[in-house]
């Protein structure tokens, strides 16, 4: 946007209170999640929030963007930690949503600013959930397996049967490939990390082993090769720039989409994007996924393209591939009935299939708007048009 | 009430202090873009049109002071 102001809270970077008796640790927006959480590991606690931008992300980022981790399958999304916030809206009103264990008292306010995305209020105070922390009772499992239709059905009854493994994800040969080619062999990869008070930890473990044991597909992988996996989980400064390198060196570019559906849905909208994708845009170096956050009716994929850009200039990248790939993912999904944001939010990008996503209950969102923001001064183009 | 770039940028300094408002056009142009334009910026081309200023805020009370001076412009 011309002439915008881009208004930078990361000098809010107060931790105000860790309370390990009501479990909540309130901070200013600013604050990073790695010293959030390297100050409540320190006393034996945990948020149990994991992007991978852990390293690089602050708090007030974290839930305006809604986002999520890779231990969400048991502790949730940010919108199942954040406990109250603070936020000020366009004309300068400060909101604080006060911290309580759960209230019915109207729809959950909390609502209106997790996943705003900047576009209706600032956020300057997060209160978080906080739990034990006990790594030494994590038990990591994997396993190959030739199909990814196998492997939704088994996350699927994981989920379904009660259990909540911290990780549950299922890639397919082409993203295992690149994660794992060391032991993946041109197979899906499935793993879990069951976590938590040792006998619950035990008993999701066996438990997930018993209905892996039902698909004589599976071959089991030794678990230290999940270990590393596990301990080089997140990117920090350094990554980036190492990213940044290799593209200029090799012209090929990777980058993801998120999306989500029920079990019925998934397996379809993955098949059906992976075949257009490699059908209709050029230079695909990559083109696969995995599905990272598993909940009982349903599961998300993280769709992972790379591409060499090929005979155009930078600024043709994004419309002769990203864009083209993002709109296959986006027109599958919808057309399956799925969610076309899983993880990342709308951003300018998505936000023009936004009434399609949202159908006849666009008009709670577009309402919410025009009354917080009714002459339209935040994140212009962010979620909702114009 | 319509103001002018600078204008904008004069009254957040006025709220914010200098050293908060940051117009340095490299910095300008790295704000105009994230992760999604890298391929881009990664070459030196920059397609989107240039922020105003890019400021640091220190306590609520600040952004509430900068949005009610946003909604007026």
């Amino acid at each position: 946007m011309a002439n915008s102001i881009v208004v930078d809270g990361s000098r809010m970077n107060k931790i105000i209170k860790l309370d390990t008796y009501n479990m909540q640790a309130t901070c200013q927006c600013g604050t990073p999640l790695q010293v959030l959480e390297d100050q409540l590991r320190a006393l034996g606690y945990t948020t149990g929030h994991s992007p991978q931008s852990k390293p690089l992300a602050q708090l007030g980022g974290l839930v305006a963007t809604r986002s999520i981790g890779q231990f969400s399958t048991l502790y949730g999304g940010i919108e199942e930690m954040v406990v109250g916030l603070e936020a000020v809206f366009p004309n300068g009103h400060i909101a604080r949503i006060k911290n309580v264990p759960r209230r019915a008292a109207g729809p959950d306010i909390r609502h209106v600013v997790i996943g705003n995305e900047g576009a209706l209020c600032f956020i300057t105070e997060v209160t978080v959930k906080i739990y034990k922390f006990m790594p030494e009772n994590n038990i990591l499992l994997g396993y190959t397996l030739d199909r990814m239709k196998t492997g939704f059905e088994i996350l699927r009854q994981v989920m379904v049967n009660g259990y909540r493994p911290s990780v549950a994800r299922l890639y397919d040969p082409e993203d295992a490939d690149y994660h794992f080619s060391h032991f993946s062999e041109g197979r899906c990869v499935l793993i879990f990390m069951a976590e938590g008070p040792k006998a619950i930890a035990e008993a999701t473990a066996a438990a997930i082993k018993e209905i892996v044991a039902r698909h004589p597909e599976c071959q089991e992988v030794d678990s230290r090769y999940i270990q590393v996996w596990f301990d080089n989980l997140n990117w920090d400064a350094s990554d980036v720039a190492e990213e940044r390198a290799e593209i200029l060196e090799t012209k090929n570019i990777g980058n993801t989409t998120e999306i989500s559906a029920d079990w019925e849905k998934i397996n379809v909208i993955y098949e059906a994007c992976v075949e257009r994708i490699r059908r209709e845009v050029p230079d695909m170096t990559l083109v696969g996924g995995h599905s990272s956050h598993s909940y009982i009716n349903g599961t998300n994929l993280y769709f992972v393209h790379y591409y060499n850009v090929v005979d155009c200039k930078p600024e043709e990248e994004l419309t002769k591939y990203h864009l083209p790939i993002k709109t296959i993912i986006v027109e599958e999904t919808l057309k399956a009935g799925g969610a076309i944001c899983h993880h990342h939010g709308v951003g300018k990008y998505r936000t023009p299939w936004i009434d399609q996503e949202h159908g006849s209950a666009y008009y709670i969102l577009e309402t919410l708007k025009r009354a917080f923001d009714p002459r339209g001064i935040m994140n212009k183009g962010t979620i909702f048009k114009g | 009430m319509s103001l002018t770039r600078e204008q904008i940028v004069e009254q957040l300094v006025g709220i914010l202090g200098e050293d908060n408002v940051v117009t340095d056009e490299a910095v300008l142009r790295q704000s105009s873009v994230d992760r999604f334009r890298r391929f881009e910026e990664l070459h030196g081309v920059f397609t989107q049109p240039l922020p105003a200023a890019v400021v640091y805020v220190h306590s609520t009370a600040e952004v509430a002071e900068v949005l009610k001076l946003l909604i007026k412009t």
